[in-house]
């Protein structure tokens, strides 16, 4: 499997057991989770779409966006992952689907153009970022959407999500993040534009620890969302 | 969904196939009648994903009915629940919350997509069996003869009798003059500004009812940290206030609105439309019935569109069962003047509710700003005002038909027709 990083891979799938537990390893996701499908169903109309979530780890995004009308295919590179998704969802009644496969390997052999492509948290754990967005990009069906977050790479990011989040507060395990692998807001767009997109919005997540809520804000310090899109083909 | 140009005979036809009538036709499925739905529409009554961006806000009343017709356990993923309700006073001190609790539910209402509900209740329609769809089928003539009623689409060359004609096409119904029931209109000269916004925090489930000098201002909470918003302005304010670019007209939310919800980051395409009040005293004649908006329209401000014609299609469906049952004639004046006479108190409550909220609070007399305040703060330390308030908008007052009780009508069972008070 290209463009997979073993030790990360391995890193996950020891976190998947812990996946859709609220209080464990995984509990920033759980607490980040509406405020990223609030973004996602902001810029895209759930109801009735196809929507590939790509890194869909245990399916926690997946299934929220399957309940809300979606026609929802989560694809992740770790066995675990697509276990604990596939299992989970079989669980909660929740109709969906699971495969264990990349991005790239879905467009290289698949006919297949999605209303929207989901890309949260992944991008800041493979080799090669810009080949997955490229290969979201060109998963998209003409008038589709793209959805990302990643974390900033900026002194703000490494202060928050390495230093505070991982040495400081314990709110990650450590390890989870590798700083030279963040990804400023300008090479994300940069990608996005060289694959025919067009960045739509860019909006930056925040964690108050006092409250321990996290929140919307309008500048990418340090993690960020950006929605771009897939020009319409008379554009 | 097929489009037949074969005449029939009915029970009842169900003119038009929004969220009222679909609801109507669902209601109706136990009771084994011979039920039409005509839509005007073309093809697939869903609109494209994404094209109807209305909100709805359902209250609990509404919720038993969608559980009783069987359609609230599809509903319910796709509704974002209302736990308390915080009213304001802008430039005042006055402030409300009005809990769950109150009212001893799970929520005090529900948040739906218009689209999404309108989804669950075709799909439902398509796949109950027991109603015949004509679709797209305009009625343009109607003629009353003594034991059913006529009605034609003259474009898809359809005639169809029934026993009872259910008029539910919404505001701009022209077969209510057809059937001779008159409508008494009032503009008002105000609109409503409709958007979905992006928040920076996540709401706990609390909507927000802001009293403004331009008009009430909404916001309902959605999932994530999103709220639908309905923003009363003067009309001749709303268009510039909706084509202002993005950020500018977020500013202008923020100063109006404050920072309780958090700070607005970013809105979906903006909408207006005007206010007026319709009101059909006498919502029935000989073998027809108006309900829903075709009915009656209000001011949204106390959100109770949706639900008062839910509310129809609950008593309506339950005197139906009970006529049926015992044989009676489903469309003669007697059997749909009792149904009126029910419906009447409720709906004028409703109606002078709602229409004395936005006078109250779109006046800018000295004193009045006072007495509003006032108001406020006695209802928030005065619980069994709070609870009365409640449950008027909440769709629990009165006696409730079996459908408002969340029960699906019965096959069999004998269903009294009860006096009402």
């Amino acid at each position: 499997m290209h463009n997979t990083d073993p030790a990360e891979l391995e890193k996950f799938e020891q976190l998947a057991a812990s996946w859709w537990d609220p209080a464990g390893d995984s509990q920033p996701l759980h607490l980040l989770n509406p405020l990223r499908f609030g973004y996602i169903e902001h810029h895209a109309t759930l109801s009735g779409l196809s929507i590939l979530d790509v890194g869909c780890g245990g399916g926690l995004l997946s299934e929220l966006m399957a309940k809300a009308g979606g026609r929802v295919l989560g694809i992740d590179a770790g066995h675990a992952q697509v276990s604990v998704a596939t299992l989970h969802a079989r669980d909660a009644g929740v109709t969906l689907e699971y495969e264990q496969t990349t991005a790239e390997q879905l467009r290289d052999r698949a006919n297949e153009a999605f209303d929207l492509v989901t890309c949260m948290e992944l991008l800041e754990h493979v080799p090669d970022p810009l080949s997955v967005v490229t290969a979201c990009a060109e998963l998209l069906r003409p008038g589709g959407k793209a959805i990302f977050s990643t974390i900033n790479r900026s002194l703000g990011a490494w202060l928050k999500t390495i230093v505070a989040a991982e040495h400081v507060l314990g709110l990650l395990p450590k390890g989870t993040h590798r700083y030279e692998n963040f990804i400023r807001p300008a090479e994300l767009a940069a990608w996005g534009r060289a694959a025919n997109l067009r960045v739509i919005d860019i909006t930056g997540v925040d964690y108050r620890p006092i409250t321990k809520t996290f929140y919307l804000v309008p500048e990418p310090r340090a993690n960020y969302m950006m929605c771009l899109a897939r020009p319409m083909a008379n554009d | 969904m097929s489009t037949k140009t074969a005449n029939g005979a009915y029970d009842i036809v169900i003119i038009g196939g929004g969220l009222v009538g679909t609801s109507l036709a669902l209601a109706l499925h136990p009771l084994g009648l011979r039920v039409a739905l005509l839509e005007a529409a073309t093809g697939d009554t869903t609109p494209a994903p994404g094209t109807d961006q209305r909100t709805l806000a359902l209250n609990w009343g509404s919720r038993q009915i969608l559980e009783g017709i069987g359609a609230w356990r599809q509903v319910e993923p796709l509704a974002s629940p209302i736990h308390r309700l915080h009213v304001s006073n802008a430039g005042h001190s006055g402030i409300t919350r009005l809990d769950r609790t109150l009212i001893g539910q799970s929520a005090l209402g529900y948040v739906v997509p218009a689209h999404s509900l309108r989804a669950v209740l075709t799909a439902q329609l398509n796949t109950c069996g027991t109603v015949d769809h004509y679709t797209p089928a305009i009625c343009d003539q109607v003629s009353v003869m003594d034991t059913q009623a006529v009605v034609r689409c003259s474009a898809t060359d359809l005639s169809l009798t029934a026993r009872l004609v259910v008029l539910a096409d919404g505001g701009r119904s022209t077969l209510r003059q057809q059937f001779g029931l008159d409508a008494s209109e009032k503009t008002y000269d105000q609109a409503v500004l409709v958007t979905t916004v992006l928040t920076s925090k996540v709401h706990g489930q609390l909507a927000f009812e802001r009293f403004t000098l331009g008009g009430p201002l909404a916001l309902l909470p959605l999932a994530g940290p999103r709220f639908a918003l309905a923003w009363t302005l003067p009309a001749d304010q709303a268009p510039a206030l909706a084509s202002l670019p993005e950020s500018i007209f977020l500013a202008k939310l923020q100063h109006c609105f404050g920072d309780r919800a958090g700070t607005f980051l970013s809105a979906t395409a903006r909408h207006v439309f005007p206010l007026h009040l319709t009101d059909v005293p006498n919502a029935a004649t000989a073998r027809a019935v108006a309900i829903g908006n075709a009915a009656h329209i209000m001011h949204p401000v106390a959100g109770q569109g949706l639900n008062l014609g839910l509310r129809d299609v609950a008593e309506l469906a339950e005197r139906l069962q009970a006529a049926h049952h015992e044989k009676h004639d489903i469309g003669n004046t007697a059997f749909l003047a009792a149904y009126v006479a029910t419906r009447r108190g409720q709906t004028r409550r409703v109606l002078s509710f709602t229409d004395g909220l936005v006078r109250l609070f779109s006046n800018n007399v000295p004193g009045v700003g006072l007495a509003r305040n006032i108001g406020l703060n006695l209802l928030d330390i005065a619980p069994p005002i709070k609870r009365t308030l409640l449950r008027r908008t909440t769709g629990l007052a009165g006696r409730l038909p079996r459908l408002a009780r969340g029960l699906p009508l019965q096959t069999h069972a004998k269903a009294p027709a009860m006096p009402h008070g």
